[in-house]
């Protein structure tokens, strides 16, 4: 009697301003500069551009419990590569339950964050992601949109495992594929549009206090209709790709290393007509050394590369030149966080071959080189209210 | 690079360390002992619910607060921007929510205290008369 007393008045004083908010908001904001040497990536043909904008706002809301409702709204405009827009980065409803003693099992409908590698969820967070620009072997900005949000289902589970957690994901819906994606596979979006058809993925995880493990395995179709029947026909990409990953921290050091591995499908679309096919496997990798330094000084230094086929390493199959067939990046970078919610980061890329540089179908060698570098700058502000 | 580890380190041990943050329970959260491996995942947000099946509702005062980072130091042997990196993964994913922030101890004991499946943390010679936390080494 006495133990249900002290519950009921707990309960009671819970539903005063005192007790825990059934909501939450977060959200951020950047402001960039990159500078492009001997290339049009991002910065088109006036070398640099202050383009490189992003403002986000996340909310969430928990009415009852076991019940959740996200959303997160974003601006982002990245030069050439992503005009100025607005869209809803995540929108869903969720139930989650406890299941025995260290595990929940839950699921959410509306629209999810596609959970690809380690970034992929919070690629277009500057407090969410390791560097401005993530390596572009697994991360591209120009397949920015496949990798970004799902409309769907996400069956989810979270289990406390040797003091570390293993999270996995069984997701199944369409991918949000935009007009700037055929403007960065294309060149135009005047040329067609490019719908998405399915999906599915899963995703393994696992965090640790030094250790963090991650395997993803997707399977994504996208259909293209042509606008221009002389210049591409209608078809379809199939993509089926593999990205493992893993991260050990120890004190002030951290390494990470992702390796991706994609098999990629094509009927019609440039191929001759639009019955025929053809096939060919990509992969990248990248290795990222960090060391965290005292006043929240970040510096790393990171080696990523990218081959477009596997047959074709040195690019020897790529008409306008060889070396559009693979990309070496080497990166220099550094992020300050100077106060509790602002940072402060800056990083060169020094980079050879353009396997990734939009756009991919169409590319121009008049202006781009083989050898090429990339400076970027963003300060980041944050808010948690 | 194993000269500025060494020099931060001697640094780090030499700052004067003042009185250690201490975990406050809600009264219905059974207060038996919890190990620093579980605190780590409480406060990360990654575990979520109690034994019973309570959800777990956490508090913490500003991340740039002296408390708060002696908290994440000396009880959750992590440094703050790793809490703050795993919180602003689960936010911007959508997976999760970070803890409720507030802004004194004085709101910090209120919100423990009428918030059921609360924890949060204050100073070490602040007095708390509910939930006398065993801490397990």
């Amino acid at each position: 009697m006495k133990n249900k007393s002290i519950l009921l008045c707990t309960l009671l004083l819970a539903s005063t301003p005192v007790a825990a908010k059934t909501w939450q908001l977060n959200g951020y904001a950047s402001q960039g500069y990159v500078n492009v040497e001997d290339s049009q990536f991002i910065v088109g043909d006036k070398g640099d551009t202050f383009k490189a904008s992003e403002l986000g706002l996340a909310g969430s809301w928990s009415p009852w419990e076991h019940f959740r409702f996200a959303g997160a709204v974003n601006y982002r405009q990245f030069g050439n590569l992503a005009d100025d827009d607005v869209e809803f980065d995540y929108l869903f409803a969720e139930y989650s339950y406890p299941v025995f003693e260290n595990s929940t099992l839950g699921l959410r409908l509306g629209r999810t964050k596609n959970e690809l590698g380690f970034y992929s969820s919070t690629r277009d967070v500057p407090f969410g992601r390791p560097s401005i620009m993530l390596p572009q072997s697994i991360y591209s900005d120009y397949f920015r949109d496949s990798q970004l949000h799902v409309d769907g289902g996400d069956l989810f589970g979270k289990h406390i495992l040797f003091d570390g957690v293993f999270e996995w994901h069984a997701t199944i819906g369409q991918l949000g594929v935009t007009d700037q994606f055929t403007e960065n596979v294309l060149g135009s979006s005047e040329l067609g549009k490019f719908d998405s058809e399915e999906y599915y993925a899963v995703d393994l995880d696992y965090q640790g206090d030094y250790l963090h493990l991650g395997l993803t395995y997707y399977k994504a179709a996208i259909g293209f209709h042509t606008a221009n029947n002389n210049t591409y026909r209608d078809g379809k990409i199939s993509v089926e790709s593999v990205v493992g990953s893993i991260q050990y921290r120890y004190n002030w050091f951290e390494i990470t290393a992702e390796y991706s591995f994609v098999d990629n499908g094509f009927k019609g679309i440039e191929l001759a007509s639009a019955t025929d096919t053809s096939q060919y496997d990509s992969q990248g990798y990248y290795i990222d050394l960090r060391f965290y330094l005292p006043e929240n000084v970040e510096l790393f230094i990171r080696y990523d590369d990218h081959i477009a086929n596997k047959d074709y390493p040195d690019g020897g199959n790529k008409p306008w030149g060889p070396y559009y067939g693979y990309t070496h990046d080497w990166t220099f970078g550094s992020r300050w966080t100077f106060a509790d919610d602002w940072m402060l980061a800056a990083e060169y890329h020094q980079i050879e071959g353009a396997s990734w540089v939009a756009p991919v179908a169409a590319p121009n060698p008049m202006t781009q080189a083989k050898d090429w570098s990339i400076f970027l700058m963003q300060l980041s502000y944050r808010f948690q209210w | 690079m194993r000269l500025v580890v060494t020099w931060t380190l001697i640094l780090f041990l030499f700052c004067p360390q003042t009185s250690a943050a201490q975990v406050i329970l809600n009264e219905s959260v059974d207060n038996s002992a919890i190990s620093a491996e579980e605190l780590r995942l409480i406060f990360s947000r990654q575990k979520l619910y109690w034994p019973d099946g309570q959800a777990i509702k956490v508090f913490v005062l500003a991340p740039d607060s002296d408390l708060h980072r002696e908290f994440c130091i000396e009880e959750l042997d992590m440094l703050p921007f790793m809490l703050q990196r795993r919180w602003d993964r689960s936010v911007y994913s959508g997976t999760g929510d970070r803890p409720e922030i507030v802004k004194t101890e004085q709101q910090m004991m209120g919100k423990v205290r009428n918030t059921p499946g609360a924890i949060g943390y204050i100073s070490s010679h602040a007095s708390f008369p509910q939930g006398e936390f065993q801490f397990e080494e």
